[in-house]
Protein backbone atom coordinates (compact mmCIF):
# COMPACT_ATOMS: atom_id res chain seq x y z
CA UNK A 1 0.00 0.00 0.00
CA UNK A 2 1.07 3.45 -1.06
CA UNK A 3 0.03 6.63 0.90
CA UNK A 4 0.84 9.93 -0.54
CA UNK A 5 1.32 13.50 1.43
CA UNK A 6 -0.61 12.54 4.45
CA UNK A 7 -0.99 15.14 7.15
CA UNK A 8 0.79 13.66 10.40
CA UNK A 9 2.95 14.91 13.26
CA UNK A 10 5.24 12.83 15.18
CA UNK A 11 4.85 11.57 18.49
CA UNK A 12 7.95 9.46 18.85
CA UNK A 13 11.14 8.83 17.62
CA UNK A 14 13.99 6.71 18.28
CA UNK A 15 17.14 5.41 16.74
CA UNK A 16 17.30 2.55 15.30
CA UNK A 17 20.40 0.81 13.13
CA UNK A 18 23.66 3.38 12.34
CA UNK A 19 21.40 5.88 10.43
CA UNK A 20 17.67 5.32 10.68
CA UNK A 21 14.91 6.02 12.82
CA UNK A 22 11.21 4.40 14.30
CA UNK A 23 9.05 7.17 13.89
CA UNK A 24 5.57 7.07 15.54
CA UNK A 25 3.04 9.58 13.34
CA UNK A 26 -0.38 10.55 14.11
CA UNK A 27 -1.88 10.88 10.16
CA UNK A 28 -4.72 12.59 9.99
CA UNK A 29 -6.24 9.53 7.82
CA UNK A 30 -4.63 6.81 9.18
CA UNK A 31 -4.46 7.13 12.83
CA UNK A 32 -1.14 6.25 14.87
CA UNK A 33 1.32 4.62 12.59
CA UNK A 34 5.26 3.72 13.33
CA UNK A 35 7.64 4.14 10.42
CA UNK A 36 11.16 2.97 9.54
CA UNK A 37 12.81 6.62 7.88
CA UNK A 38 16.20 5.31 6.53
CA UNK A 39 19.17 6.97 7.03
CA UNK A 40 17.13 10.41 8.29
CA UNK A 41 19.87 10.82 10.88
CA UNK A 42 22.84 10.51 8.54
CA UNK A 43 25.07 14.03 8.53
CA UNK A 44 24.08 14.65 5.72
CA UNK A 45 20.39 14.04 6.23
CA UNK A 46 17.60 16.90 4.91
CA UNK A 47 15.15 15.50 6.99
CA UNK A 48 16.90 16.60 10.40
CA UNK A 49 14.96 19.89 10.90
CA UNK A 50 11.46 18.19 9.27
CA UNK A 51 11.43 14.93 11.61
CA UNK A 52 10.80 16.81 14.93
CA UNK A 53 7.85 16.04 17.10
CA UNK A 54 5.15 19.03 17.18
CA UNK A 55 6.13 20.18 13.80
CA UNK A 56 3.02 19.79 10.87
CA UNK A 57 4.46 17.44 8.11
CA UNK A 58 3.07 15.66 4.70
CA UNK A 59 4.71 11.90 4.50
CA UNK A 60 3.99 9.27 2.29
CA UNK A 61 5.02 6.29 2.91
CA UNK A 62 4.60 2.12 1.49
CA UNK A 63 4.34 -0.85 2.86
CA UNK A 64 1.43 -2.58 5.49
CA UNK A 65 1.43 -4.07 8.92
CA UNK A 66 3.02 -3.12 11.82
CA UNK A 67 5.84 -1.09 10.25
CA UNK A 68 6.00 1.00 6.92
CA UNK A 69 8.20 2.47 5.50
CA UNK A 70 8.96 6.14 4.91
CA UNK A 71 9.41 7.47 1.56
CA UNK A 72 9.11 10.95 1.95
CA UNK A 73 8.81 14.06 4.54
CA UNK A 74 8.02 17.53 4.29
CA UNK A 75 6.48 20.04 6.31
CA UNK A 76 3.47 21.30 5.56
CA UNK A 77 2.16 24.64 3.87
CA UNK A 78 0.14 25.13 6.82
CA UNK A 79 1.87 27.50 9.43
CA UNK A 80 2.27 26.07 12.80
CA UNK A 81 4.45 28.19 16.00
CA UNK A 82 7.04 26.96 17.56
CA UNK A 83 6.88 25.52 20.73
CA UNK A 84 9.41 26.96 23.47
CA UNK A 85 9.82 27.10 27.00
CA UNK A 86 7.12 26.02 28.85
CA UNK A 87 4.78 24.84 26.07
CA UNK A 88 7.07 21.86 25.88
CA UNK A 89 6.59 19.84 28.82
CA UNK A 90 3.08 20.16 27.70
CA UNK A 91 3.27 19.00 24.44
CA UNK A 92 5.85 16.15 25.46
CA UNK A 93 2.96 15.24 28.28
CA UNK A 94 0.16 15.29 24.91
CA UNK A 95 1.93 13.20 23.35
CA UNK A 96 2.83 10.36 25.99
CA UNK A 97 -1.24 10.25 26.77
CA UNK A 98 -1.90 10.05 22.85
CA UNK A 99 1.01 7.30 22.58
CA UNK A 100 -0.62 5.51 25.14
CA UNK A 101 -4.12 6.23 24.40
CA UNK A 102 -5.12 5.76 20.80
CA UNK A 103 -4.34 2.21 19.33
CA UNK A 104 -2.04 2.47 16.24
CA UNK A 105 -4.30 2.41 12.64
CA UNK A 106 -7.66 3.55 14.60
CA UNK A 107 -8.60 6.77 12.91
CA UNK A 108 -9.22 9.94 14.60
CA UNK A 109 -9.49 12.68 12.84
CA UNK A 110 -11.06 14.75 15.22
CA UNK A 111 -8.62 14.01 17.39
CA UNK A 112 -5.95 14.86 14.44
CA UNK A 113 -7.61 18.39 14.02
CA UNK A 114 -8.05 19.33 18.22
CA UNK A 115 -4.02 18.30 18.82
CA UNK A 116 -3.42 20.62 15.93
CA UNK A 117 -5.38 23.41 17.67
CA UNK A 118 -3.92 22.68 20.86
CA UNK A 119 0.18 23.21 19.70
CA UNK A 120 -0.80 25.94 18.27
CA UNK A 121 -2.66 27.04 21.14
CA UNK A 122 -0.17 25.89 23.86
CA UNK A 123 2.68 28.00 21.78
CA UNK A 124 1.96 31.37 23.43
CA UNK A 125 2.18 29.68 26.59
CA UNK A 126 -0.39 31.08 28.36
CA UNK A 127 -3.44 29.38 30.59
CA UNK A 128 -1.50 26.04 29.63
CA UNK A 129 -2.68 24.01 32.74
CA UNK A 130 -6.36 24.84 31.28
CA UNK A 131 -5.81 24.21 27.48
CA UNK A 132 -4.43 20.74 28.74
CA UNK A 133 -7.41 19.96 30.92
CA UNK A 134 -9.83 20.86 28.14
CA UNK A 135 -8.01 18.98 25.46
CA UNK A 136 -8.06 15.82 28.02
CA UNK A 137 -11.41 16.11 28.27
CA UNK A 138 -12.28 16.14 24.99
CA UNK A 139 -10.02 13.34 24.38
CA UNK A 140 -11.50 11.03 26.39
CA UNK A 141 -14.95 12.01 24.89
CA UNK A 142 -13.87 11.08 21.44
CA UNK A 143 -12.67 7.49 22.51
CA UNK A 144 -16.03 7.04 24.36
CA UNK A 145 -14.73 7.60 27.87
CA UNK A 146 -17.02 10.81 28.63
CA UNK A 147 -16.95 11.77 31.79
CA UNK A 148 -19.97 12.28 33.78
CA UNK A 149 -20.43 15.98 34.87
CA UNK A 150 -23.75 17.32 34.99
CA UNK A 151 -25.86 14.23 36.70
CA UNK A 152 -25.62 12.26 40.01
CA UNK A 153 -24.17 8.48 38.87
CA UNK A 154 -27.45 6.15 38.46
CA UNK A 155 -29.94 9.01 38.92
CA UNK A 156 -30.95 11.92 36.78
CA UNK A 157 -30.67 14.61 39.44
CA UNK A 158 -28.83 17.56 37.90
CA UNK A 159 -25.77 18.28 40.05
CA UNK A 160 -26.06 21.55 43.24
CA UNK A 161 -22.98 23.38 42.60
CA UNK A 162 -22.87 23.81 46.28
CA UNK A 163 -22.72 20.37 47.19
CA UNK A 164 -19.44 18.38 47.12
CA UNK A 165 -19.39 14.99 45.78
CA UNK A 166 -17.53 11.68 45.30
CA UNK A 167 -15.92 11.19 41.75
CA UNK A 168 -16.23 7.18 40.43
CA UNK A 169 -14.62 6.60 37.38
CA UNK A 170 -17.30 5.14 34.70
CA UNK A 171 -20.20 6.10 36.67
CA UNK A 172 -19.89 9.69 37.67
CA UNK A 173 -20.25 12.15 40.57
CA UNK A 174 -22.09 10.92 43.88
CA UNK A 175 -23.02 12.74 46.72
CA UNK A 176 -20.33 12.51 49.80
CA UNK A 177 -22.93 12.85 52.80
CA UNK A 178 -24.38 9.58 51.49
CA UNK A 179 -21.31 7.54 51.14
CA UNK A 180 -18.30 7.79 53.28
CA UNK A 181 -15.63 6.35 51.40
CA UNK A 182 -12.56 8.58 52.36
CA UNK A 183 -10.51 6.82 49.73
CA UNK A 184 -12.36 8.83 47.03
CA UNK A 185 -11.61 12.24 45.92
CA UNK A 186 -14.28 14.84 46.96
CA UNK A 187 -15.27 17.24 44.22
CA UNK A 188 -17.48 20.44 44.43
CA UNK A 189 -20.46 20.19 42.10
CA UNK A 190 -19.22 24.05 41.02
CA UNK A 191 -16.34 22.18 39.74
CA UNK A 192 -17.92 19.63 37.94
CA UNK A 193 -20.40 21.94 36.14
CA UNK A 194 -17.65 24.61 35.70
CA UNK A 195 -15.28 21.97 33.47
CA UNK A 196 -18.46 20.73 31.70
CA UNK A 197 -18.83 24.51 30.57
CA UNK A 198 -15.47 24.58 29.55
CA UNK A 199 -14.57 27.18 32.58
CA UNK A 200 -11.66 26.65 34.13
CA UNK A 201 -10.77 30.56 34.77
CA UNK A 202 -11.30 30.01 39.02
CA UNK A 203 -8.66 28.69 40.39
CA UNK A 204 -10.67 26.31 43.14
CA UNK A 205 -11.91 24.20 40.46
CA UNK A 206 -8.83 24.23 38.22
CA UNK A 207 -7.16 22.37 41.06
CA UNK A 208 -9.86 20.14 42.24
CA UNK A 209 -10.59 19.19 38.32
CA UNK A 210 -6.47 18.78 37.90
CA UNK A 211 -6.78 15.67 40.63
CA UNK A 212 -9.37 14.71 39.23
CA UNK A 213 -8.30 14.58 35.39
CA UNK A 214 -5.31 12.85 37.18
CA UNK A 215 -6.94 10.20 38.55
CA UNK A 216 -9.70 9.46 35.40
CA UNK A 217 -6.49 9.51 33.04
CA UNK A 218 -3.93 7.46 35.34
CA UNK A 219 -7.47 4.93 35.57
CA UNK A 220 -7.20 4.57 31.35
CA UNK A 221 -3.53 4.78 30.97
CA UNK A 222 -2.71 1.38 33.49
CA UNK A 223 -0.17 1.56 35.82
CA UNK A 224 2.84 3.00 34.39
CA UNK A 225 2.88 6.61 35.91
CA UNK A 226 3.38 9.63 32.97
CA UNK A 227 7.11 10.32 32.84
CA UNK A 228 6.26 13.34 31.38
CA UNK A 229 5.05 14.95 34.41
CA UNK A 230 8.38 15.25 35.85
CA UNK A 231 9.59 17.70 33.17
CA UNK A 232 7.24 20.40 34.72
CA UNK A 233 9.27 22.19 37.04
CA UNK B 1 31.35 -20.76 3.61
CA UNK B 2 31.54 -21.16 7.91
CA UNK B 3 34.41 -20.16 9.88
CA UNK B 4 36.20 -21.49 12.43
CA UNK B 5 34.66 -20.80 15.68
CA UNK B 6 36.42 -18.61 17.42
CA UNK B 7 36.86 -16.52 13.74
CA UNK B 8 33.19 -16.16 13.68
CA UNK B 9 33.09 -15.01 16.79
CA UNK B 10 35.71 -12.31 16.42
CA UNK B 11 33.59 -11.35 13.60
CA UNK B 12 30.52 -11.24 15.22
CA UNK B 13 32.01 -9.22 18.09
CA UNK B 14 33.35 -6.51 15.89
CA UNK B 15 29.65 -6.08 14.73
CA UNK B 16 29.43 -4.08 17.88
CA UNK B 17 31.14 -1.40 16.35
CA UNK B 18 28.57 1.36 14.59
CA UNK B 19 28.51 1.43 11.13
CA UNK B 20 30.03 -2.40 10.53
CA UNK B 21 27.69 -5.32 9.12
CA UNK B 22 28.56 -8.88 8.52
CA UNK B 23 30.78 -7.80 5.22
CA UNK B 24 33.25 -5.43 7.21
CA UNK B 25 33.05 -7.12 10.27
CA UNK B 26 34.78 -10.32 8.06
CA UNK B 27 37.15 -7.74 6.15
CA UNK B 28 38.74 -5.97 9.45
CA UNK B 29 38.84 -9.25 11.04
CA UNK B 30 40.95 -10.88 8.13
CA UNK B 31 43.15 -7.74 8.33
CA UNK B 32 43.88 -7.98 11.41
CA UNK B 33 45.07 -11.76 11.39
CA UNK B 34 46.53 -11.36 7.90
CA UNK B 35 48.67 -7.99 8.35
CA UNK B 36 48.25 -6.23 11.96
CA UNK B 37 48.39 -8.74 14.42
CA UNK B 38 50.52 -6.43 16.60
CA UNK B 39 47.89 -3.67 15.69
CA UNK B 40 45.51 -5.65 16.71
CA UNK B 41 47.01 -7.05 20.31
CA UNK B 42 47.49 -3.56 20.67
CA UNK B 43 43.75 -2.91 20.42
CA UNK B 44 42.24 -5.60 22.77
CA UNK B 45 44.80 -4.88 25.49
CA UNK B 46 43.92 -0.97 25.15
CA UNK B 47 40.10 -2.20 24.66
CA UNK B 48 40.15 -4.02 28.00
CA UNK B 49 41.74 -1.42 30.20
CA UNK B 50 39.67 1.28 28.56
CA UNK B 51 36.67 -1.01 29.66
CA UNK B 52 37.61 -1.88 32.61
CA UNK B 53 39.26 1.23 33.76
CA UNK B 54 36.71 4.21 32.10
CA UNK B 55 33.78 5.40 34.39
CA UNK B 56 32.52 8.61 34.93
CA UNK B 57 34.35 11.96 36.12
CA UNK B 58 32.26 12.39 39.76
CA UNK B 59 31.73 16.31 38.78
CA UNK B 60 31.20 16.57 35.22
CA UNK B 61 29.56 12.99 34.43
CA UNK B 62 32.41 13.11 31.47
CA UNK B 63 34.02 9.49 30.32
CA UNK B 64 37.05 9.37 32.31
CA UNK B 65 39.41 6.70 33.99
CA UNK B 66 39.92 9.13 36.91
CA UNK B 67 38.01 10.36 40.14
CA UNK B 68 38.10 13.72 38.34
CA UNK B 69 38.44 14.48 34.70
CA UNK B 70 41.15 16.48 33.12
CA UNK B 71 39.11 19.57 32.83
CA UNK B 72 37.13 19.47 35.93
CA UNK B 73 40.70 18.97 37.59
CA UNK B 74 42.47 21.83 35.76
CA UNK B 75 43.13 24.76 38.39
CA UNK B 76 43.69 27.38 35.56
CA UNK B 77 39.45 26.65 34.40
CA UNK B 78 37.05 29.74 35.74
CA UNK B 79 34.86 27.66 37.93
CA UNK B 80 32.37 30.48 38.10
CA UNK B 81 31.39 29.26 34.07
CA UNK B 82 29.58 25.88 33.37
CA UNK B 83 28.40 25.02 29.53
CA UNK B 84 26.08 21.57 29.74
CA UNK B 85 26.60 19.92 26.77
CA UNK B 86 24.51 15.89 25.76
CA UNK B 87 27.52 14.04 24.79
CA UNK B 88 31.32 13.93 25.68
CA UNK B 89 31.56 14.26 21.69
CA UNK B 90 29.92 17.99 22.18
CA UNK B 91 32.58 18.49 24.96
CA UNK B 92 35.58 18.16 22.41
CA UNK B 93 33.58 19.77 19.45
CA UNK B 94 33.18 22.83 21.74
CA UNK B 95 36.80 22.45 23.22
CA UNK B 96 38.40 22.80 19.24
CA UNK B 97 36.48 25.28 18.40
CA UNK B 98 35.82 28.24 20.93
CA UNK B 99 38.83 27.12 23.11
CA UNK B 100 36.14 26.94 26.16
CA UNK B 101 37.95 28.64 29.55
CA UNK B 102 34.71 27.27 32.20
CA UNK B 103 34.11 23.78 33.19
CA UNK B 104 31.72 21.30 31.45
CA UNK B 105 29.06 19.40 32.96
CA UNK B 106 28.22 16.13 30.71
CA UNK B 107 24.58 15.11 30.74
CA UNK B 108 24.82 11.75 28.49
CA UNK B 109 21.65 12.38 26.71
CA UNK B 110 18.26 14.95 26.86
CA UNK B 111 15.22 14.78 28.32
CA UNK B 112 12.57 11.87 26.25
CA UNK B 113 9.83 11.40 28.31
CA UNK B 114 8.54 8.80 26.27
CA UNK B 115 12.18 6.77 26.71
CA UNK B 116 11.54 6.86 30.12
CA UNK B 117 14.94 9.84 30.19
CA UNK B 118 12.99 12.48 33.04
CA UNK B 119 15.56 14.58 34.87
CA UNK B 120 16.83 12.15 37.44
CA UNK B 121 18.31 10.04 34.64
CA UNK B 122 20.32 12.82 33.23
CA UNK B 123 22.16 13.81 36.86
CA UNK B 124 20.38 16.59 36.93
CA UNK B 125 20.09 16.42 40.55
CA UNK B 126 24.19 16.63 40.69
CA UNK B 127 23.88 19.82 38.67
CA UNK B 128 21.19 21.25 41.14
CA UNK B 129 23.86 20.19 44.36
CA UNK B 130 26.55 22.06 42.08
CA UNK B 131 24.19 25.46 41.90
CA UNK B 132 23.29 25.45 45.21
CA UNK B 133 27.21 25.44 46.13
CA UNK B 134 27.39 28.77 44.74
CA UNK B 135 30.19 28.68 42.53
CA UNK B 136 28.71 28.69 39.20
CA UNK B 137 27.60 32.41 38.71
CA UNK B 138 26.58 31.16 34.32
CA UNK B 139 25.09 28.55 32.78
CA UNK B 140 25.86 27.88 28.93
CA UNK B 141 23.17 25.62 27.96
CA UNK B 142 25.03 23.53 24.56
CA UNK B 143 21.99 20.93 24.30
CA UNK B 144 21.55 20.17 20.70
CA UNK B 145 19.15 22.68 18.79
CA UNK B 146 15.56 19.50 18.63
CA UNK B 147 12.80 19.49 20.56
CA UNK B 148 14.24 17.37 23.39
CA UNK B 149 17.49 19.91 23.74
CA UNK B 150 15.57 22.61 23.68
CA UNK B 151 12.90 21.11 26.30
CA UNK B 152 16.01 20.10 28.55
CA UNK B 153 17.99 23.50 28.29
CA UNK B 154 14.47 25.02 29.18
CA UNK B 155 14.22 22.83 32.03
CA UNK B 156 17.81 23.69 33.22
CA UNK B 157 17.07 27.51 32.87
CA UNK B 158 14.15 27.06 35.44
CA UNK B 159 16.58 25.30 38.13
CA UNK B 160 19.02 27.67 37.31
CA UNK B 161 16.46 30.41 38.17
CA UNK B 162 15.86 29.33 41.23
CA UNK B 163 19.30 29.51 42.51
CA UNK B 164 19.66 33.02 40.85
CA UNK B 165 21.86 31.56 38.38
CA UNK B 166 22.36 33.02 35.04
CA UNK B 167 21.55 31.00 32.21
CA UNK B 168 21.79 31.17 28.05
CA UNK B 169 21.56 28.98 25.40
CA UNK B 170 23.71 28.83 22.31
CA UNK B 171 22.17 30.98 19.33
CA UNK B 172 20.59 28.94 16.20
CA UNK B 173 20.44 30.15 12.79
CA UNK B 174 21.94 30.10 9.72
CA UNK B 175 24.77 28.28 8.82
CA UNK B 176 28.09 29.66 8.05
CA UNK B 177 27.54 30.25 4.03
CA UNK B 178 24.21 28.93 3.80
CA UNK B 179 21.65 30.31 1.86
CA UNK B 180 17.94 30.98 2.94
CA UNK B 181 16.24 29.87 0.00
CA UNK B 182 17.30 26.07 0.69
CA UNK B 183 16.87 26.34 4.74
CA UNK B 184 14.13 24.64 6.66
CA UNK B 185 11.37 26.65 8.07
CA UNK B 186 12.81 25.78 11.63
CA UNK B 187 15.54 26.97 11.20
CA UNK B 188 14.86 30.28 9.75
CA UNK B 189 12.03 30.72 12.29
CA UNK B 190 14.66 30.25 15.01
CA UNK B 191 16.95 32.74 12.89
CA UNK B 192 14.54 35.29 12.46
CA UNK B 193 12.83 35.28 16.12
CA UNK B 194 17.20 35.43 17.63
CA UNK B 195 17.78 38.44 15.04
CA UNK B 196 20.10 40.75 16.22
CA UNK B 197 20.47 44.43 16.59
CA UNK B 198 23.07 45.79 13.65
CA UNK B 199 24.50 49.51 14.26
Amino acid sequence: MRVQDQAAFILHYFPYRDTSQIIELFTRDYGRIAAVSRGSRSAKSKLKGVLQPFRYIQVSWSGKGELVSLNRAEESDVMMPLLTGNALPCGFYINEILMRLLHKHDVHEDIFNEYQQLLVSLADQQNLEIKLRLFEKYLLQQLGFELNLSHEAGSQQALDAHRQYFYYIEHGPVLAEQHTHSEHLVISGKSLLDFQQGDLSDEKVRREIKSLMRMVVAYYLGNKPLKSRELFR
Amino acid sequence: MSHSPLLSQLIDALRCLPGVGPKSAQRMAFHLLERDRQGAAKLSLVMKEAMEHIGHCSQCRTLSEDELCQHCADPAKDRSLLCVVETPADVMALDQAIGFKGLYFVLMGHLSPLDGIGPKELGLDLLEARLQQGEVKEIILATNPTVEGETTAHYISKMAGEYGVQASRLAHGIPLGGELEYIDGGTLAHAFSGRQRMG
